[in-house]
């Protein structure tokens, strides 16, 4: 197959050389570049990570490679074709036309490989002695990829009774196969963990129909677009044993302090889903007033294994103005809000047979932390202050309104006066609004006429950031605020959590710096840094922070005419901090 | 991160190119203050259901288990001969490598990947 592969390409190489083949009509032209040759790849110790995206069923073996690149015409006709083949699973092929009139369309396709690590789950293991990790892995030398595959075609039709006049129609169509590492979680939440090779054959497909057109200075498009994604693998099983004890081994009323017990169930499942989205906008031109935008987006996505729904809808507002000659000033205006169908949460009753402190229901409505109304505002300012000098400044304003920035979970006090009688405390939403406001300053300028160099320092102010609030850190056992169960014990579900965790800061500053020289007519030297602080200070048990340092220089230089040096040097440090609170199982 | 190109046209036929890229990432959580509960005897077994489960409360080690250590050269040497105006051959060797020195959840991640490629470029 290989041998046959290189024979046909090599005589197509030939055609190339010999310029057999290829007419000569009047007007009519090709060039390009094709090339033919042969790899051979080995590899020592794992080549799993080093070569992610290199096909390992392809190494220790020759492999046919080829190229070509070939654009020519007609009088009337434009088009090119691009091959990469390097080997079965990677490869690229593009072919373009255009008829300068009415139609023209565009396709391509390509595929490679990725290659995805392997847990070895050697730190799910605890130490001898009462309650522990352990872990089981039922594929060991399992090596875990994803194939890719993408197809996309294009075909535009112009409309010549609208003027801009325009229909595009396209699909897309990518496929994602392979394995996956998968694991499950048995009894206690991280007692048992299990780790299986899971298949993958997942395809995507996007449908979209746009149409454009301009009438008098007012521009219209309407874009429509349609995706769908399935998983056609076999979803995976797994076995729950029966909850025991893990100690003791003692059945109890433990089944009823688990989800799943002596049940086999499917796990790791991808839902399969879909996405219709319609987007129109309009465009205006004032003349000297300025330019008017317009547009507006919705989008409705289906999860049919959950049922659940979800909707965005945007509309955005922009207007731009020449003030004078040298300066120039847009406004923008934004907002969107995204909601998704909340989701019933349906739990068995924990310590069903406990009539003193058990029989407890945790169900709970579970309120999308994606949903969201958002209004954003833009004034940016553009000066040219003088000769080969601009100014711009940028000035944003956005409010984020979530319903559920999180959930406090259901939980139960206990009078411990009366036994069996428990007061419900329903699952909570915490209600966020997070207010931006954002300040961009960037000067550019030439050094002469062998230079040039920006500077843009960025300033943000946030009130009320998004966090995770009482994420960590509990309260003592002895604590005022324990609500103890009847038998002076303390349940799982009432340990209260008091500490609020984000990596999101409250005031950030960015300042970057970019220049290029020319030294000589031989070497030219670029460099650039980039520094940024973010911090908050407005949590209750620590401050985040977080600082980031990014300088590098590059270098180019011809010694000769016939020797070229290009050198670069790239460094980057982030440092962080985030606050750690251990839990004492039990209790 | 440090890269290199090289391009020497040896004489009016003859060209060679080296190509080279080296990385050095290393990500460290540095030691943990505080940790060590309030209040607990670390005698105290970790489960009053198992009297000899005695807890470890030491978490001076903690902050090590995610170090990470990675050094990646990536580097190509190549030459292409011309044999006309309008045809080329080329040879070249490609070299990836990755030193894992400090290891993960993942294993030892170290490999050595190298790829020896030869053919020929017609322009038309």
């Amino acid at each position: 197959m290989r041998t046959r592969n290189l024979l046909m390409c090599s005589a197509v190489l030939l055609m190339c050389w010999t310029g057999i083949g290829f007419a000569d009509e009047e007007g009519a032209f090709v060039e390009g570049t094709a090339s033919v040759g042969a790899h051979y790849s080995d590899f020592s110790d794992n080549p799993q990570r080093v070569g992610e995206f290199v096909n390992l069923d392809a190494t220790r073996d020759l492999q046919a490679d080829m190229y070509l690149n070939l654009f020519g015409g007609t009088e009337n006709t434009l088009y090119n074709i691009n091959l990469d083949y390097r080997d079965i699973a990677t490869k690229k092929f593009e072919f373009g036309v255009d008829t300068k009139s009415l139609l023209s369309a565009d396709f391509r396709y390509g595929s490679f490989v990725h290659n995805l690590d392997h847990d070895n789950l050697t730190n799910m293991q605890g130490k001898a002695g009462g309650k522990q990790v352990y872990n089981t892995d039922h594929d060991p030398m399992g090596r875990y990829f994803m194939e890719y595959e993408q197809f996309q075609g294009d075909i535009k039709v112009d409309m010549p009774f609208l003027a801009d006049g325009q229909v595009t129609l396209g699909m897309a169509d990518q496929r994602r196969s392979g394995y996956k590492q998968a694991m499950t979680i048995d009894h206690c939440a991280f007692c048992h963990v299990e780790s299986n090779a899971q298949r993958v054959d997942q395809q995507t497909r996007i449908w979209k129909a746009d149409v454009k057109g301009s009438v008098g200075p007012v521009s219209l498009n309407y874009d429509f677009a349609k995706t769908d994604f399935v998983d056609r693998a076999n979803t995976p099983e797994h076995y729950w044993k029966s909850a025991r004890h893990p100690v003791n081994g003692n059945p109890m009323d433990f089944p009823t302090r688990q989800q799943f017990s002596d049940v086999t169930l499917p796990y790791g499942q991808t839902a399969d889903n879909d996405k219709i989205s319609h987007n129109a906008g309009i465009k205006a031109d004032l003349q000297r007033l300025g330019t008017l935008k317009g547009s507006y987006t919705y989008t409705n996505r289906q999860n049919y294994q959950t049922g659940i729904e979800g909707n965005f809808t945007a509309g955005a507002l922009g207007y731009a103005v020449k003030l004078s000659p040298k300066m120039r000033l847009t406004g923008k205006f934004l907002a969107y809000e995204t909601k998704v169908d909340d989701a019933f949460i349906d739990l068995n009753n924990f310590r069903a047979g406990d009539p003193v402190a058990g029989n407890l229901d945790f169900d709970w409505n579970r309120i999308s932390s994606a949903n969201r109304k958002v209004y954003q505002g833009d004034l940016n300012l553009g000066w040219k202050v003088g000769k080969g000098k601009h100014l711009k400044a940028n000035w944003r304003y956005q409010i984020i309104d979530r319903p559920a920035m999180a959930q406090s979970q259901t939980t139960y006090i206990f009078d411990e006066g009366n036994p069996g009688a428990r007061e419900e405390v329903a699952s909570t939403a915490f209600e966020n609004k997070t207010t931006i406001n954002r300040i961009k300053l960037r000067f550019d300028s030439r050094l002469g006429l062998k230079g040039n160099y920006n500077l843009t320092y960025t300033f943000t102010d946030v009130d009320m950031p998004y966090m995770n609030p009482t994420a960590m850190c509990e309260t003592s056992l002895d604590g005022v605020d324990s609500a103890h169960g009847p038998d002076g014990r303390m349940y799982y579900f009432q340990r209260q959590r008091f500490g609020n965790g984000t990596n999101q800061a409250t005031q950030a500053h960015k300042v970057t710096g970019r220049g290029s020289y020319q030294l000589s007519a031989r070497t030219s030297i670029n460099a650039f840094i980039t520094w940024a602080q973010d911090k908050n200070d407005e949590m209750n048990i620590y401050e985040y922070s977080r600082d980031l340092l990014t300088p590098g220089l590059n270098l180019w230089t011809a010694p000769s005419d016939n020797l070229l040096f290009t050198l670069g040097w790239t460094y980057s440090k982030v440092e962080s901090n985030a606050n750690m609170c251990v839990p004492i199982f039990d209790g | 991160m440090f890269f290199l190109n090289v391009n020497l046209t040896a004489t009016d036929k003859l060209n060679f190119f080296l190509e080279g890229v080296y990385s050095m990432s290393t990500g460290s959580f540095s030691s943990f203050t505080g940790l060590t509960p309030e209040g607990i005897d670390p005698s105290f077994p970790i489960s009053p259901d198992n009297p000899s489960s005695v807890a470890d409360y030491d978490f001076s080690s903690i902050n090590e288990y995610s170090d990470l250590d990675y050094s990646q050269l990536e580097g190509t040497l190549g030459l292409n001969y011309k044999l006309d105006k309008r045809a080329t051959v080329y040879g070249s060797v490609n070299l990836m490598d990755l030193q894992d020195d400090q290891i993960y959840v993942y294993g030892d991640l170290s490999g050595m990947l190298v790829t020896y490629a030869a053919g020929m470029t017609v322009g038309f």
